[in-house]
């Protein structure tokens, strides 16, 4: 019964993910990161490094969480699952070209860390996620804002206008060219 | 033409609604039997799916650098302590002269009781606050009442959060400072209430912070019992130090 209840906790968080409630994912990454910091330093990371890997492994989880990848079926699925990307990630560094030529890996540790299997889910929707990611660094601040308060802080047209103190219909139309601008600088459309 | 067509406001407003979930059973049916039927509409849905959770995550980036001040915080204040007691072993013959002269000291101040208030003013200090970071999302108003606090303008500051922590009650960073605010005001009761509830909701962080701000508040409140359990929870040395004080009342 209590296992039910977890699993049931576990579906909750998940549906907080996709709902970008933001208590939620700072509670969950600040609950995970010494986990993580610690296999890092334990395996020729550093703090820095260790916080790279982990706000990479957070944002994959985040993604595959919204795409619907992830479905929860132990009591501690989510924090495992976030645990065990940050972990491939950082196999995935240690293994690269990038690693071995500043470093040179050792056969002990190429051994001790073969045990865990890359996890390869570079898909057409990833590639076009990432060019996404790339692109919205290069708007204008004024659609960066629209776009993150409509998208990721939910708030509603009207809240929008609200706030900027502008038309609710001046705020949808910004909001579709921004939205289009986005498109044609991330896939290199003319539409 | 039809790709034109296909990005319109209607159609990606129809792709959100489908995306949120908001559409009715014969919507989503029809809605379903387009993305099958048209390849174009289905390329401009997947592409349109993308830039949301795109632009959701680029968002989320932001906010993963604030989330982690938090930690690095903590870390600054660990590492401090650690250097502390490095600097302090290389001064271990001055010590022993420092030893005596405290234990004077000890010696004249155990001779008086002291009381909470006096334990009070010899050690709150308030927490130094987080780095104001003005981003473009909506944690301006965070950082702006941040801006206050470190200027010690307690009350502005308390304002301004209270607006914030309405809307999220259980936010341990807005309870932790408006807590440590209330505290800096002399005012113990608020204090604990807000502490309490960064506490409650910090997923451990707040440990030694939490818990020395707490009993502190204890303390302003003239609560020596309840400040000897927050104490106790709390593992730094400045704490033990006051439950030294507290356990000689």
């Amino acid at each position: 019964m209590e296992k039910v209840l977890e699993i049931e906790k576990q579906h909750t968080l998940v549906t907080s993910i996709r709902n970008n409630d933001q208590q939620v994912l700072k509670k969950l990454y600040l609950s995970n990161y010494q986990k993580v910091e610690k296999h890092i330093l334990a395996n020729n990371g550093s703090i820095h490094q260790a916080k790279d890997a982990y706000q990479d492994a957070f944002l994959a989880m985040y993604q595959n969480v919204k795409a619907g990848k992830f479905l929860p079926l132990n009591e501690t699925a989510l924090q495992g699952y976030l645990y065990t990307i940050a972990k491939n990630k950082w196999t995935d560094y240690l293994r690269s070209a990038q690693f071995k030529k500043v470093k040179g890996i050792s056969e002990n540790l190429s051994g001790k860390l073969s045990e865990y299997d890359d996890e390869n889910v570079e898909d057409d929707f990833q590639v076009k996620m990432d060019c996404t990611l790339d692109a919205f660094s290069k708007i204008g601040e004024e659609c960066r804002q629209v776009l993150i308060l409509y998208y990721f802080n939910k708030h509603s047209m009207r809240e929008i206008a609200e706030k900027q103190d502008l038309e609710e219909a001046s705020v949808r139309n910004k909001k579709y060219r921004c939205l289009k601008q986005l498109k044609k600088l991330a896939f290199n459309k003319s539409d | 033409m039809e790709q034109k067509k296909n990005t319109s406001p209607e159609n990606i407003e129809a792709v959100e609604r489908y995306l949120n979930n908001e559409m009715t059973a014969a919507e989503r049916l029809e809605f379903d039997a387009r993305l099958i039927e048209d390849a174009i509409f289905s390329t401009e849905f997947e592409e349109t799916k993308a830039v949301i959770l795109g632009i959701e995550s680029a968002a989320l980036k932001e906010e993963l650098d604030i989330f982690h001040t938090e930690i690095s915080a903590k870390k600054t204040g660990v590492n401090s302590e650690t250097n502390s007691r490095n600097f302090a072993r290389k001064l271990i013959p001055y010590s022993i002269a420092a030893s005596i002269i405290l234990a004077i000291g000890l010696f004249l101040y155990t001779n008086q009781t002291p009381t909470n208030d006096k334990l009070f003013a010899a050690y709150f200090t308030p927490d130094p606050g987080l780095p104001t970071k003005m981003g473009s999302n909506n944690n301006f108003e965070f950082y702006d009442a941040m801006v206050d606090y470190k200027r010690k303008e307690y009350d502005t500051a308390i304002k301004k959060w209270k607006t914030l922590q309405q809307y999220d009650t259980e936010n341990d960073t807005l309870n932790y400072f408006i807590g440590v605010s209330y505290l800096a005001k002399g005012d113990g009761m608020n204090a604990e209430k807000y502490l309490q509830n960064a506490i409650e909701n910090s997923a451990g962080f707040l440990e030694n912070d939490g818990y020395f701000y707490l009993g502190m508040a204890n303390l302003k409140a003239n609560n020596s019992e309840k400040a000897k359990v927050n104490f106790k929870k709390c593992a730094t040395e400045k704490c033990k130090e006051i439950l030294a004080e507290l356990d000689r009342k």
